[in-house]
């Protein structure tokens, strides 16, 4: 029928073109209406509306020596001192550390043992709790907190310059170092599971790293230290049991305030632009002024326990890597410390264990997940 | 298993037990009894024992549930077990257990949560329940649920506050969260007897009533299947297969019963299914010694029935068994019979 009407006012048309003409208006028609139906129904669709088009994308993955371990913060990036672009990336498993070229595969990926240095046992049984890269005046130093205290390694990862135990009842076992900061430009902060932190001196020539000051800070173990890096000797604590605490260093700690305690633990924690930034194990995410002392923030961000948090230092974004196996990133405002959603996604049945910005600016980052082998990146 | 000495040994702080001795006990406890297994079905008991474990921890939503779930464990034994002195083991161990884990830290569960995932990293079996309830991949990796109820105090994502520096709420902005997440509900009881208010830990094969194994059929009215199974607590919905062998066996005692009384059976038909059905064997006399207030509590019950067996009923199938009871007895007549003749010979004989 409708054939006939493109074959009455076409007259020139033969039948079978006619049918062809006829077919590709259906086609076209059904096309359009379909792409209406799916705009209105497609959950995809329905997000476009709520938030700004995906801001970042999945983009390629990195492939570890073996499966990241189920601990917070699970995720360490080396920068290289003049580009500041990210050169290996670091990821603990067990007793070994992990450390794999980013960009450039001419870099050898690295298996590294955490032992007593110069030992070489058969067997590794410590536990590595954290890894932070650090530039200390010349050099870039490999820090490694594990179950035998502190060690710091030269970038390499290979020797080792300086290790402490860091513990305070040496009959209690289960003693482990936990909660790394660089304060200033020369000055390590390391955390214990007694609650206390032990602030060394490292020197221009690595050699002799000096314990400055040894305090009780909090009662049960250290999970995260952070420290201002524009100045003020700004350090922030946090524990176990769920305090959190602000102190300046001055020649030795002094405290400066003790923040009420949200019995979930802060897992990880940020200074910048005058603000802290912690995330929590209940899923929060808050924010507090160092000036004022006080609640800024308070995000409910997660459903599950935050394992891992960064800051982009240039743009103010906030990554948060949770149990619940989303990736979200946030923005901090520098005026009034106020948080917005900027980006979600759900990396499916993955349990996140670590995550961290690969640029200062923000638009790289990558996530490790419990369990896997792989870290996946995205790009805005 | 849970020998005081053995448990004090266990409580000790101590690091995480290595992989080949916990194989060993495990084949030494699953051997303790006459049952023996070979290689291969030990190997598939352990990965078993060891994937549930797994899904049960990865599934705690947050770390002081591990308690919960391991009450959970107590609570299944308790119920195998009737006598005694067994019973104040199981309590023993209740009070080392929360001796030991009730005063820790949410931070420090952690810690021991995160032993465990650690412990048990590397372990991908596909078990079939967990395959056919769609809670677990086909690579072995578990399925992580994006909704159910968030945790006890933790709140569900979607809200941003601002506080002014004397800590009221000044502005309150949302965003879509993604998942479909539930208000927290009651935390489970900690106390020796009590609802755990999860369900990690029960027993995975208890079979629903309904066969209607859709996802939207579930206890929290969320979408996780998993939750269906094992609801020991759940009340009306569910059945044990223990409770169908009740009911089983209560079938058998009716029909037993049938048999005995015959016409009069039909008449005591009020028996209800909710009844117990008790025989004495032996008579009122040796029962009266025993348990005398019991005795006197039956004997004024309208549903007590006496049956004599010295008189004969009418049913059929009774009379043969009776029948062929009285052939056994001229049989052992003969024996004896046989017997003193013997004797009468061996004394002729001497």
């Amino acid at each position: 029928m409708v054939g006939n009407f493109f074959v009455k006012n076409y007259a020139a048309l033969d039948g079978v073109c006619s049918k062809w003409l006829c077919d590709c208006v259906f086609f076209g028609i059904s096309f359009q209406i379909t792409k209406i139906v799916l705009r209105l129904y497609h959950p995809s669709y329905y997000r476009k509306e709520f938030t700004e088009e995906q801001m970042y994308e999945r983009n390629g993955t990195l492939t570890l020596v073996s499966s990241a371990t189920a601990i917070a913060n699970n995720l360490s990036v080396q920068f290289a001192p003049q580009t500041k672009t990210a050169q290996t990336i670091a990821v603990i498993h067990e007793g070994y550390i992990n450390v794999i070229p980013v960009y450039n595969s001419e870099i050898r990926a690295k298996y590294i043992p955490c032992v007593e240095s110069g030992t070489k046992p058969r067997h590794v049984s410590t536990s590595v709790t954290q890894v932070m890269w650090c530039d200390v005046k010349r050099h870039q130093l490999l820090v490694v907190a594990s179950s035998l205290g502190v060690q710091i390694f030269d970038e390499d990862g290979r020797v080792c310059k300086f290790s402490h135990p860091c513990v305070d009842m040496p009959d209690g076992g289960g003693n482990f170092a936990r909660g790394l900061a660089l304060i200033g430009h020369d000055m390590l902060c390391v955390g214990n599971s007694s609650g206390t932190i032990r602030i060394f001196h490292i020197p221009e020539d690595l050699d002799p790293v000096v314990k400055i000051d040894h305090k009780q800070v909090h009662k049960k173990a250290v999970t995260d230290i952070a420290a201002s890096v524009t100045g003020g000797n700004l350090v922030v604590t946090a524990d176990d049991s769920g305090e959190l605490s602000l102190w300046r260093l001055e020649r030795e700690l002094h405290l400066v305030s003790m923040f009420p305690t949200f019995r979930y633990p802060c897992t990880s924690l940020k200074i910048w632009e005058g603000f802290i930034l912690c995330a929590f194990g209940s899923g929060h995410i808050r924010v507090f002024g160092t000036k004022t002392l006080s609640l800024v923030c308070e995000v409910a961000a997660h459903a599950r326990w935050i394992t891992a948090a960064d800051l982009a230092p240039d743009t103010g974004y906030f990554l948060s890597v949770s149990e619940d196996s989303f990736v979200k990133v946030w923005q901090i405002s520098k005026r009034d410390g106020m948080v917005s959603l900027k980006f979600s996604a759900q990396v499916q049945d993955n349990l996140l264990v670590g995550g961290k910005f690969l640029c200062s600016g923000g638009e790289k980052f990558c996530v490790s997940t419990y369990e896997s082998c792989n870290v996946i990146c995205y790009c805005a | 298993m849970l020998n005081e000495k053995f448990l004090i040994q266990l409580f000790k702080p101590q690091t995480v037990y290595n992989k080949t001795a916990l194989r060993k006990l495990f084949e030494d406890l699953a051997h303790a009894s006459i049952m023996r297994l070979d290689e291969a079905s030990m190997d598939k008991l352990y990965d078993l024992m060891i994937m549930a474990f797994k899904y049960q921890v990865l599934m705690a939503r947050q770390p002081l549930e591990l308690i919960l779930i391991t009450l959970n464990h107590v609570d299944a034994i308790r119920n195998f077990v009737s006598a005694p002195a067994l019973q104040t083991q199981i309590d023993k161990t209740y009070t080392m257990l929360m001796q030991m884990y009730a005063h820790l830290s949410i931070g420090e569960m952690q810690n021991v949560k995160y032993s465990l995932l650690n412990f048990l990293q590397g372990h991908r079996v596909r078990v079939s329940v967990f395959l056919r309830h769609k809670v677990q991949n086909t690579d072995g990796t578990f399925v992580i649920p994006t909704s159910g109820p968030v945790p006890a105090g933790c709140e569900i994502p979607g809200c941003i506050r601002s506080f002014d520096p004397d800590g009221i709420v000044c502005q309150t902005t949302h965003f879509p969260a993604g998942g479909e997440y539930a208000a927290a509900c009651e935390p489970g009881s900690t106390e020796m007897h009590g609802n755990r208010g999860t369900d990690l830990g029960c027993n995975i094969y208890t079979v629903p009533a309904t066969t209607d194994m859709s996802p939207m059929n579930t206890y929290y009215g969320n979408n996780n299947p998993l939750e269906n199974i094992g609801a020991v607590g759940n009340g009306a919905k569910y059945q044990d297969l223990e409770a169908d062998e009740f009911l089983l066996g209560k079938e058998e005692l009716n029909l037993l019963m049938a048999q005995l009384l015959g016409s009069q059976a039909e008449q005591k038909q009020g028996f209800g299914s909710k009844e117990i059905i008790r025989l004495s064997l032996f008579g009122l006399g040796e029962e009266k010694e025993s348990n005398p207030t019991l005795q006197k509590e039956e004997l004024e019950s309208k549903n007590f029935i006496r049956i004599d067996a010295r008189t004969r009923t009418s049913t059929a199938a009774l009379e043969k068994v009776y029948d062929e009871m009285t052939m056994q007895n001229e049989e052992l007549q003969q024996d004896e019979d046989k017997e003193q003749d013997l004797l009468d010979l061996l004394d002729s004989m001497m």
